[in-house]
């Protein structure tokens, strides 16, 4: 349970961290209704990329990690790449996580400091590097950083704390190594797709 | 679970006294640790989602969902269960097997741990319940209001307001989209079949998205859209949600001395 | 009400002016129609005046723009949004809330009103707008024409005194059209000026004071002729073989609702049908059914000789073309475009010859999404066509379109159908309806009528 909280406590800290940064170099970003129009369809897409990914194969628990991590992280990087800002990744992510609950799992306030770790590692992470998606590198090793952090926090902090569950190292081990695969895999088809939007969108057609 | 339009006794609570209570259910659910607590939050969350008297359909829904919660724990923990004293009752894996058998400490499944998972399981199920209870019983935009008077940013409130108003819409084009890619001959059977679709799915999916979000902004700032805005809806206490919060809280409370007056 | 002084707008980037010293002066309560082509000028006349130039679109001005007394570039857009409303082409985007309620007041909400006014607004704008009876339905399952409807109450309870429209039956059904003529007539009742945006603007005509006619920019003040420059129709071959025939057709979504009945009809090869009637009247469901897309519940068809064909029996031997062209495209190149659907059934010409039909060889490189409309309606045709399918199905295919772009549709249509090809598209546009060799008309169902265009 105080590992729980000291989760929490992290998430806080982390936020905090955020925010000092973009205070320091005078970078607090504004969004548009563009912006923030944008960002609620990739919430939409978001869900809408998963929807077939939550029945038939990844019903299986063991490679369901693997197979749920790469539409997810494809439609988030495509959305960033959208609006390259800080507070982007937060918008997506927790927005998301709330239409999902609003509208179908049910509101569920145990859920909300996961969303938020998610964002701020990322946030954090492109904050650091001053990089939002531009190279494949940086959005390989953001895809790396995302599958980490949200397996080790669900299965070493979420699942024994909350649900009491327990599971063993190689297991968390292997759960882990699939969602970074996932993760991976799904930053670079990300990139790969949103290529050609991007193109589309300077040149001005849409 | 989709909102339920009827008049119950949770459609008429405040949103806000429904997030209360889940909050509080949340604590609970990870506080509680004997089976008999366990299961006192568990029939008391079902008390509640049956005041909604759910259709049939949604029932059977949920209790495949538990059942599935059921046995998945169970199963997962029958295998982890690190605890002594714990029984074997099927071996897969002995430690002594070369590197697997050292890497892993041995697979095989745990009596005590199939007992512990079913146990744990409630804690999942109690949730699913209680989760879904309040989204049935409250209005997509009265809960956004309650989350943002309750410190959710309102620029997050608008962002879901909108994302709920288009996912129909953008169901319907991703449908018709992947028509429209068969009719060209696109193969979207199988696995490989379901990859190709994503694929082509999305450029056009996205592109027609970032469209229709440059008009819709439009159309809000014809609006005066600024992100401060006042509501026709209004969340108003009344003393159902008094009594209502007033006995969640005590027993919540007594919850929690029970578990730790109990041996 | 407005006054313009000498004014001229340019784009960033842009050489030439969008807009070149236009001069003039609304009266309050005055009915305006501004028509021209496309790009000469019109959106961004509107966009002048109701402020989003330049708060929210960047550009250089000269000149003098005054609406109700004050110049747009010097106050917010909440203020501006007091005084003038804004109506968009596209009804789906302009409609934020679940329910239609809400998203009539979501305006007045934005303005800060207290929240009684917001009520009292919102009820008389429901009236006024003949919504009361849908004010707790969920805005996803409106019809078109209603959401336009909706759009017009949201802005009409935030209380301007000029509204503007920006092309608004574009995308509506001829019920549609009819029920915004009234809404115009109302407006005019309750003396509010009006700037209507419209190419097809004849239903209009009889409501407006004035018209004002735009091109490259500038206010010409001569009237337009025929918007159109109509290519001769073709004349069909002798009906030889079928290519479609439907017997006894029923077809219900739900139990007890026929939304089709008794479809009795036979199309030949290299026919050019045009199947009409308003929304509802079952004509995109009977498109569906003969592009196979929809099985009948009742009822005998063949299609180019198979009996009750599947869809996979039917791909690359019907083309269906649905109404949005973006959603059709999905290759990165123009040429990858025309080339996905026959590379996949396995011939491997070149798509020059399909290039050359849509004139889009110079283009060829560029992502299809870079397209004009116009352009990508041609290229989503020329796509299906390059699989070289027996029968063509579109459905809507001139919504959006202006006249150049109606003009190469239809030609690249006429020559597909000299060469045996079969046309068949749905339409609620008179004009485009004309240009058809034979025109169905459904209604509530049934076909009402049967005839040679004449």
């Amino acid at each position: 349970m105080n590992l729980y909280i000291g989760s929490v406590i992290l998430i806080v800290i982390l936020g905090g961290a955020i925010f000092h940064l973009l205070r320091t170099r005078n970078a607090i970003p504004t969004f548009s209704i563009q912006d923030l129009v944008t960002a609620a369809l990739f919430c939409s897409l978001l869900y809408i990329a998963i929807l077939p990914f939550k029945f038939g194969l990844s019903r299986i628990p063991v490679i369901q990690a693997f197979f749920f991590s790469i539409p997810y992280t494809a439609m988030l990087f495509i959305g960033i790449r959208m609006i390259p800002k800080a507070g982007t990744t937060t918008l997506i992510i927790c927005g998301h996580s709330l239409l999902s609950q609003t509208i179908s799992s049910g509101v569920n306030p145990l859920w909300w400091p996961y969303a938020l770790l998610a964002s701020f590692v990322l946030e954090l992470y492109f904050l650091v590097t001053k990089n939002y998606l531009q190279t494949t590198r940086n959005a390989l090793c953001a895809g790396f950083f995302r599958g980490l952090t949200v397996y080790i926090y669900f299965y070493c902090f979420s699942a024994p704390f909350i649900w009491h569950q327990f599971y063993a190292p190689w297991y968390i081990a292997i759960q882990t190594a699939q969602g970074i695969a996932g993760s991976i895999i799904g930053a670079y088809i990300g990139m790969h797709l949103s290529k050609p939007i991007i193109s589309a969108f300077r040149y001005g057609g849409i | 679970m989709k909102y339920l339009d009827k008049e119950t006794f949770l459609h008429r609570l405040d949103p806000r006294s429904k997030i209360v209570m889940g909050l509080m259910g949340a604590i609970l659910i990870v506080v509680l640790k004997t089976p008999i607590a366990l299961f006192l939050l568990f029939l008391t969350v079902l008390t509640i989602f049956a005041l909604l008297r759910p259709a049939r359909r949604t029932c059977r829904t949920i209790i495949v969902l538990m059942a599935t919660a059921f046995c998945f724990t169970m199963i997962s923990q029958g295998f982890f269960y690190a605890l002594e004293p714990r029984t074997a009752i099927m071996t897969f894996l002995t430690p002594e097997s070369g590197m697997m058998g050292s890497i892993t400490g041995g697979i095989a499944l745990y009596r005590e741990g199939i007992i512990y998972g079913a146990l744990q399981s409630l804690r999942l199920c109690s949730a699913m319940l209680l989760s879904a209870a309040i989204v049935m019983s409250t209005y997509p935009a009265d809960l956004l209001l309650g989350m943002g008077s309750l410190g959710v940013p309102e620029r997050i409130g608008f962002v879901v307001t909108v994302s709920i108003r288009f996912l129909p819409v953008l169901l319907d084009e991703a449908q018709r989209i992947l028509l429209a890619q068969k009719l060209r001959g696109l193969n979207t059977k199988g696995v490989r079949g379901g990859f190709r679709a994503f694929r082509y799915l999305l450029p056009p999916l996205i592109i027609d998205s970032l469209r229709n979000a440059r008009r819709t902004a439009l159309a809000a700032e014809v609006r005066a859209f600024t992100g401060k805005r006042t509501t026709v809806r209004e969340l108003r206490f009344a003393v159902r949600d008094w009594v209502t919060l007033g006995f969640s809280g005590a027993g919540m409370i007594m919850l929690i001395l029970y578990q730790a007056v109990s041996p | 009400m407005i006054t313009i002084d000498s004014f001229s707008f340019t784009y960033p980037g842009m050489e030439v002016p969008a807009l070149q010293d236009i001069s003039l002066g609304i009266e309050s309560g005055e009915a305006v129609l501004v028509r021209g082509a496309s790009g000469s000028g019109k959106s961004t006349f509107l966009y002048c005046l109701n402020g989003l130039i330049p708060h929210v679109f960047a550009g250089s001005s000269v000149g003098v723009v005054r609406l109700n007394g004050f110049a747009p570039s010097e106050v917010p857009l909440r203020e501006i949004a007091k005084t003038v409303g804004t109506v968009f082409q596209n009804p789906e985007s302009q409609v934020f809330m679940m329910r239609v309620e809400d998203d009539v007041s979501f305006g007045c909400e934005n303005l800060l009103l207290p929240r009684e006014e917001i009520i009292r607004r919102r009820d008389e704008s429901l009236r006024f707008m003949g919504l009361w009876d849908l004010r707790r339905r969920e805005t996803f399952k409106l019809s078109g024409g209603q959401k336009q409807r909706l759009a017009i109450s949201s802005i009409y309870a935030m209380g301007p005194k000029v509204f503007m429209f920006d092309e608004p039956t574009t995308d509506l059904d001829g019920s549609g059209r009819q029920e915004f003529k009234n809404i115009i007539r109302n407006l005019k009742d309750k003396g509010k000026t009006i700037v209507l945006v419209e190419h097809q603007y004849e239903d209009y005509l009889p409501l407006m004071d004035r018209i004002i006619t735009l091109e490259g920019g500038r206010i010409v003040n001569n009237g337009m002729t025929t918007e159109v420059p109509t290519p001769a129709r073709a004349t069909t071959a002798p009906p030889t073989r079928r290519a479609i025939s439907l017997k006894g057709i029923r077809f219900d979504y739900e139990r007890g609702k026929n939304v089709l009945e008794n479809i009795d009809m036979e199309i030949q090869r290299g026919e050019i049908v045009a199947l009409r009637g308003d929304n509802g009247s079952g004509k995109t469901t009977l498109l569906k059914i003969l592009g196979g897309i929809l099985k009948p519940i009742e009822g005998q068809i063949t299609i180019l000789d198979i009996p009750a064909p599947t869809l996979e029996s039917l791909v690359g031997r019907v083309g269906f073309l649905f109404q949005n062209p973006d959603e059709q495209l999905f290759a990165q190149t123009v040429e990858e475009e025309i080339s996905f659907g026959f590379s996949r059934l396995g011939n491997n010409e070149g798509s020059d010859r399909y290039l050359d039909i849509a004139g889009l060889n110079t283009l060829r490189h560029r992502h299809p999404q870079t397209l004009s409309r116009g352009q990508r309606q041609i290229l989503a045709v020329v796509s299906v066509m390059a699989m070289e399918p027996g029968i063509l199905i579109l459905d809507e295919p001139t919504t959006g379109l202006d006249s150049g772009s109606w003009h190469k549709l239809f030609s690249v249509l006429y020559d597909y159908a000299d060469q045996g090809g079969t046309v068949i598209f749905s339409t609620h546009n008179e004009h485009a309806a004309a240009m058809s060799y034979r025109q169905i008309v459904l209604n509530e169902g049934r076909i009402i009528s049967d005839e040679i265009s004449r």
